[in-house]
């Protein structure tokens, strides 16, 4: 075959064509597809090294070609996948038949390449589609699960950051909108809690993803839930597969998130009316009792206290039927704090000053025999709050009592009223040794008391009275020691 | 307990329009189903120169106004008893004896008959009561009544 004949034949060929010196490597000739698919001209080719046409990447490497090369070059023909560079730098990927032949008597190898761009990227979508759907039907499984919304985002997020596809650095978060419309990090896996809120500011804008890490929309139909923050392998770069995947997983998540706040709210109501049905019934059982109660007491009491007034006072059983009757009182009182509690009577509003009603009843304590030498501070001022004022003085009374009880000898019981925007803030602290954290939760629960004479009544009723009002009530310790009751009256 | 219950006749009886000095005590009627409770504001009183009578039910109550010469100068009700709850044996007096002021003792009235009973004017002592209580509360009701 003349040259002219081999040139015209070689150069038609659909595949790039590449002769090589079978001892060496060498670039000895290619064809003209050779030079379309990767830029150079045949001389320049001619010039080249292998790596120079490769992605110069483990295993695309000058030493793993070579090692190919020779082994086409002993006898056995290689077909293989390799990650091309053509003259601009773009990579793609080829399919390479390697053959020995003898031209001319020379030792050649002709290796045959075909661009598989196509092809590999159908491969992708089909890997990616199928590596989608297996961890979006993880999650719904995970969403059918009794889990709660912190335990549950938790685990969705391992799936993805932790899944065979797609390559992530393990590291992410799940920013959820509170109610507030505070971005706040629900969920996290790796990330610096610091730079994750940092990162976060600028979530809805200018946020930097797609540099090294995915941040998708968590979103049910117009409103924005949160973001889902993905960050990817080092040096893995972003791709259109792993965004929708991403975008679907997301939208999923959504679904589930809404679910199951709706039945978390579900689940408070519901309780919140079992815990209404119980206070209902608890309150008939306690006007039974206390009718029942109060009726042979004011018998008792009555007819005791006639046969004492006849005795002369000197008389030392006067002083004797003078204690029953102290306890017939107190009798009467413990039956008082539970129908408070159980029953409180329905509250009338108006307008009240707060501070003034403070004073007043820091006043009242303060006449409480043994408390003599704790101080009643009130500071602080708030424009008048719709509310009941002898239900608020019972609420003030139980916690400047609890509060002087609690405080040593000689020491201050401060009140500070603050004017807050929508709230009347009212706090009441001692400089007592504060309530040990394992009880801290369990002193709004009726009958559960510390004292050694208590009914484990006072911070219920308490409870109970601020939130006939709409208010809240909480307790915190504060580290430098002390408790602090702190009541929120909501201004109308 | 009806044998315990006193003749009201009998006082109003002393109290002749023409005996001129002779001041009559001003006659109680006490209804409560407990003895004990009856006894203590029966001695209460009557230590203070009241004529007390007593009666243990509302049907009891009823029949001793209705059959009385004059009707008592002041009834002390019970508002629960064993045949009537609430403001049903006030409202009798009111009507049969619209004269007679009335003072409700309870061991736990609800809020709506308070309310009601405090729109008829009528004052309440909660149950325990102190006596010093009742009877400042009977000599306040006494010295309206006069003036």
């Amino acid at each position: 075959m003349t040259d002219a004949k081999y040139r015209t034949i070689f150069d038609l060929a659909n595949d790039a064509m590449f002769l090589h010196d079978a001892r060496t490597g060498a670039i000895l000739d290619v064809n003209r597809k050779m030079t379309e698919l990767y830029g150079y001209s045949r001389e320049e080719a001619c010039q080249l090294a292998v790596a120079q046409l490769s992605a110069d990447d483990a295993p695309h490497t000058q030493e793993r070609a070579l090692t190919l090369l020779s082994a086409a070059a002993s006898g056995t023909p290689q077909l293989f996948e390799w990650l091309a560079k053509d003259r601009a730098g773009r990579l793609f990927w080829v399919e390479v038949s390697l053959k020995q032949v003898i031209l001319d008597g020379e030792d050649r190898l002709l290796a045959s390449v075909r661009d598989i761009t196509e092809r590999k990227h159908a491969e992708r979508a089909i890997h990616a589609s199928h590596e989608s759907q297996k961890t979006l039907n993880a999650l719904l499984r995970l969403a059918l699960a009794d889990l709660a919304l912190d335990e549950l985002l938790q685990r969705a997020l391992a799936l993805v950051l932790h899944g065979a596809w797609p390559r992530t650095r393990g590291v992410g978060g799940v920013l959820l909108v509170d109610d507030g419309g505070t971005l706040v990090l629900a969920s996290q896996i790796g990330l610096d809690p610091l730079e994750a809120s940092a990162r976060s500011v600028g979530l809805a804008g200018d946020c930097g993803c797609g540099l090294d890490y995915y941040c998708t929309p968590i979103a049910a139909g117009d409103t924005q839930l949160g973001w889902l923050k993905v960050y990817v392998a080092e040096s893995h770069r972003l791709d259109v597969y792993e965004e929708e995947f991403l975008g679907a997983f997301a939208s999923t998540l959504a679904g589930i998130i809404v679910r199951k706040r709706a039945e978390q709210q579900l689940r408070t109501a519901d309780e919140q009316l079992r815990e209404q049905a119980a206070l209902v019934r608890l309150g008939e059982m306690a006007a039974v009792v206390a009718h029942e109660v109060k009726n042979p007491l004011a018998a008792v009491r009555g007819a005791i206290q006639v046969i004492g007034g006849r005795l002369p006072p000197e008389n030392r059983d006067a002083a004797v039927i003078r204690q029953v009757i102290a306890r017939l009182d107190a009798l009467d009182e413990l039956m008082r704090d539970m129908l408070l509690f159980a029953r409180p009577p329905k509250a009338q509003f108006m307008a009240v000053d707060i501070a003034a009603l403070a004073r007043e009843t820091s006043e009242l304590v303060s006449q409480d025999a043994g408390l003599h030498e704790v101080r009643f501070e009130v500071h602080g001022a708030a424009p008048a709050v719709n509310a009941d004022p002898n239900l608020m003085k019972s609420v003030l009374f139980n916690l400047l009592l609890n509060a002087a009880h609690a405080s040593q000898r000689a020491a201050t019981v401060r009140t500070t009223i603050t004017d807050m925007d929508r709230f009347c803030c009212i706090a009441v602290a001692d400089a007592g040794p504060g309530i040990p954290p394992e009880i801290r939760e369990r002193i709004f629960v009726p009958f559960f008391t510390t004292k050694a004479r208590g009914t484990g009544l006072g911070l219920p009723t308490a409870k109970r009275l601020v939130e006939a009002h709409s208010g809240h009530i909480r307790v915190e310790c504060p580290p430098g020691g002390g408790t602090v009751v702190t009541i929120e009256l909501p201004r109308s | 307990m009806v044998e315990q219950q006193r003749d009201l006749t009998v006082p109003a009886a002393r109290d002749l329009p023409d005996s001129g000095k002779k001041v009559a005590s001003p006659r109680v009627l006490v209804v409560d189903d407990e003895p004990l409770v009856r006894w203590a504001i029966a001695q209460t009183l009557t230590d203070l120169d009241y004529e007390v009578g007593e009666a243990e039910d509302a049907a009891s109550a009823k029949r001793t106004i209705l059959e009385a010469e004059q009707p008592p100068d002041l009834a002390l009700l019970d508002l629960r008893l064993p045949d009537s709850d609430g403001l049903g044996l006030a409202f009798f007096i009111r009507t049969h004896a619209p004269d007679t002021p009335i003072v409700l003792m309870t061991a736990f009235g609800t809020p709506e008959i308070l309310e009601q009973a405090a729109a008829f004017g009528i004052p309440v002592l909660n149950k325990p009561f102190d006596m010093s209580e009742l009877t400042a509360l009977v000599d306040r009701t006494f010295t309206l009544r006069t003036l």
